[in-house]
């Protein structure tokens, strides 16, 4: 069975510039969080528990005082997730 | 002190059932749509951005496709005219309410409001268990769970002590249990 994927269209240029984000900042965040972040296929997981993830990942980042800038993108990749 | 349970039917504008109302009813108790003024708001096992609380609710929600019934419990603890509770106390409150009906894990969100003549706590709680997904929607027992641990809060805050109901041996029994 082929498992629901998710679709963040990110451009080549919001990949970089959160995977330089990530790299800074994310040092202790699991392998499979950088994926989601980075905008990796998802597969294997419902779109409910990858959502719930990057939800997760955007309360991590908020505890570490990431720039706002960065967790207002990553809300709003998670807004357009949750509305397809 | 006293408080309310909202059944769904008795706000006609929400339902409690799918992922709009979810939604809809933060908003509400927010009073985002009628622009009146929230005192003070938490989320509690939540992520402190209301538009990813809702999210993370809608999505535990969904998680349980089996129940037909609400999965949301809505209720307003209200004060005396001349009373009004500092946050830490007000949060207290909540805490200790939701822990006697069970809800401690559950997801929240509770909401101030000093804009009528009682000042007055919102609290919606997920009902559908973050993990385990099983919808707890009726507590046995919670209109007198909720009454017995006010009259300790009132106590314990040194707040005005409503008359309440008196629980019968038998009801306590239950309660107990």
């Amino acid at each position: 069975m082929t498992m629901p994927q998710i679709n963040f269209r990110l451009t080549e240029e919001e990949k970089e510039e959160l995977k330089e984000k990530a790299a800074k900042t994310s040092s202790s965040l699991s392998d499979f969080c950088k994926k989601l972040i980075l905008g990796y296929e998802v597969v294997n997981i419902t779109p409910y528990q990858t959502i719930d993830k990057l939800i997760n990942l955007w309360s991590e980042l908020e505890e570490k005082n990431i720039d706002k800038q960065s967790l207002a993108k990553l809300k709003n990749i998670i807004l357009e997730a949750s509305n397809q | 002190m006293i408080s309310k349970r909202i059944q769904p039917e008795q706000n006609s504008k929400i339902l409690y059932t799918d992922k709009k109302s979810t939604a809809n009813l933060i908003k509400y108790i927010e009073n985002i749509e009628t622009g009146k003024k929230t005192h003070k708001r938490w989320y509690i096992n939540l992520p402190k951005d209301k538009d990813l609380a809702i999210v993370k609710m809608q999505n535990t929600q969904a998680m349980n496709t089996s129940t037909s019934q609400s999965k949301m419990y809505h209720y307003i603890v209200s004060f005396e005219n001349s009373e009004k509770p500092n946050d830490q106390v007000m949060l207290d409150i909540e805490i200790n309410l939701s822990q006697a009906l069970g809800y401690q894990e559950y997801q929240r969100v509770i909401s101030i409001h000093d804009n009528i003549e009682h000042y007055h706590m919102h609290v919606v709680i997920n009902t559908i268990h973050p993990t385990k997904f099983i919808n707890n929607n009726s507590p046995s027992n919670d209109y007198y769970i909720r009454d017995k641990k006010m009259r300790e809060l009132e106590k314990k805050h040194s707040l005005s002590v409503n008359n309440g109901i008196e629980i019968s041996r038998h009801r306590e029994k239950q309660i107990k249990n």
